[in-house]
């Protein structure tokens, strides 16, 4: 059994090798796209630590389009690192899971 | 492409939304074995990713669900999902020969768990068409939270091999160099099910060509109506406002020849006015609006659902709409010809639905030996008297494949369907028994 799982990485390593190199526009393409994300989630988190904000401010504060906080918001919300929080006027405010 | 497998059935159903499954489980139900085909990485179709069904406002989620779950358990379905259908012919036994196409999700459908441990790792976010576009999925995920089967795809477009849910996944199911799989399927009778599919909003240059963010499409609004919607209630998707003023703008790209959908979708006004009704309820104090140019409630119950609807408060306007602008603040205005009062009169709204054209969610050239009409749905021999048959014997077409129709109409003719393939299987094979 140890002997087959060992076999079984060592295949999975060289058809790894095998995908990077044929994906590597893809790999560079999509690696760059999630440094951006993690720069973004970044911002719209570190903006909520400070207290429970709506979309407009939120996208005040970090310089991005309204659209696009809703849509990180709505994302994040999702996998449960933000929670709607009390309405504001028009807008809900939004605030960091635990 | 990977190994060629051939599989034997009574019957070949293709489509997994609500016309294939009924069809598929009329079938099995009568003890004929059947497989679905399904583009989709889940069955269910359209009518799973609806909120709510007119005019009973049945849970769409509550009453589709179960109908999955009895196609997926049942001993004499298969489900092949994740597949295209490359081509279908009638041997010279009569028999029905497909070929599908299985595209690799990238992950073991017998080891997955559905476990979701790889979608939660992932670091890579991407818009989900699941909900609209409206918040991300993962690069690896269960398509939705009601998916049949529940079984992970990765796309590879949005994959940097980072190696986290190979390393995350409890079972060993993912498989990065999955490769397409051929199989080969043989039948003595098919029922088509294709479905229809929704024009995008970038075609409508008058409506703004998709670029104004508050004019959303109709199936956008099932999910924003959704109980599992991406923002768990109506919001409108520029800033995250609650809208004051919603517009619904029917004929927005069917009825009209320049489009080239010259057709009615016979869905639209019932849809809308159901969305209205749901609305009223989700925003109690929002002015609600449509924008007809006539109401064709046309089935059992509508026209008291259109009254409830006028009752409930909900503003007809019959008006063509010429056009659909941005406005101030994220507001959209809507210029149309008042067809009661006259004129042209301008109208500002905060989120603006538009009931698009509607056409065939498959097209057979190139694959079989279908006819279609010059709506390009399915056309047989006896539209009248015989709906569900084609030209070709032994392969018959059921629901929205056929002509647009809502989901009672699809329903009771994918049952009308799979009563003709069983008829036909019965006589099948008895001569086939005759020859033995």
């Amino acid at each position: 059994m140890g002997n087959e799982q060992e076999t079984k990485k060592g295949v999975d390593k060289e058809v790894m090798k095998a995908l990077r190199a044929a994906r590597q526009e893809t790999i560079r393409r999509v690696s760059a796209q999630v440094k951006e994300q993690k720069k973004i989630i970044a911002s719209i988190t570190g903006e909520l630590k400070k207290g429970p904000r709506t979309v407009p401010e939120i996208a005040d504060a970090v310089g991005l389009l309204p659209r696009e906080v809703l849509w990180w918001i709505a994302s994040l919300k999702k996998y449960g690192v933000v929670l709607e929080g009390e309405k504001q006027g028009a807008y809900f405010a939004y605030r960091l899971a635990e | 492409m990977g190994t060629c497998q051939t599989l034997s059935y009574d019957a070949l159903v293709v489509g997994g939304g609500i016309a294939g499954l009924q069809a598929a489980l009329d079938l099995a139900d009568q003890d004929y074995s059947v497989v679905v085909v399904e583009r989709d990485a889940s069955i269910g179709g359209t009518m799973i990713r609806l909120s709510k069904v007119f005019p009973t406002l049945d849970c769409a989620s509550c009453i589709t669900t179960p109908k999955m779950a009895a196609a997926a358990h049942h001993d004499k379905i298969t489900l092949l999902t994740y597949c295209e259908l490359e081509t279908m012919e009638r041997d010279d036994r009569g028999r029905v020969r497909a070929v599908v196409r299985q595209k690799p999700r990238y992950v073991d459908e017998d080891k997955c768990i559905g476990c979701r441990q790889c979608e939660y790792h992932c670091p890579v976010y991407v818009p989900d068409p699941d909900q609209g576009n409206f918040a991300a999925r993962k690069a690896i995920c269960i398509p939705f939270s009601n998916a049949v089967p529940q079984v992970a795809v990765m796309d590879p477009e949005s994959c940097m091999l980072c190696g986290t849910c190979a390393k995350v996944c409890p079972t060993g199911a993912v498989v990065y160099d999955q490769q397409p799989r051929k199989i080969v399927i043989e039948a003595l009778t098919a029922v088509v099910a294709t479905g229809f599919s929704v024009t995008p909003l970038e075609d409508k240059a008058q409506y703004g060509s998709g670029t104004i963010p508050n004019v959303i499409t109709a199936l956008q609004m099932e999910r924003l109506l959704a109980p599992h919607g991406p923002y768990n209630r109506v919001l409108r998707p520029s800033d995250g406002m609650e809208p004051d003023s919603i517009a619904f703008v029917q004929c927005a790209g069917s009825r009209d020849k320049s489009m080239g959908i010259p057709y009615c979708s016979r869905i639209c006004c019932m849809y809308a006015i159901k969305q209205a009704m749901l609305l009223s309820g989700a925003l109690p104090v929002a002015d609600i609006f449509i924008y007809y140019m006539d109401i064709r409630a046309f089935g059992k119950g509508y026209e008291q659902f259109f009254q409830n609807a006028r009752a409930m408060g909900i503003q007809f306007v019959k008006a063509k709409v010429a056009l659909i602008e941005p406005g101030e603040d994220g507001a959209v205005t809507v210029r149309y010809e008042d067809q009661l009062n006259g004129g042209t009169t301008t109208a500002s709204h905060d989120l603006v639905v538009l009931s698009l054209g509607k056409v065939p969610g498959w097209n057979p050239e190139g694959r079989c030996a279908l006819t279609v009409g010059p709506d390009g749905f399915i056309s047989g021999p006896e539209p009248k008297l015989a709906p569900t048959r084609t030209v070709e014997e032994g392969i018959f077409a059921a629901g929205a494949a056929v002509g647009l129709k809502d989901i009672v109409d699809s329903i009771a003719e994918a049952s009308a369907a799979a009563m003709h393939a069983a008829n036909y299987l019965q006589s099948r094979k008895k001569a086939l028994e005759a020859v033995a």
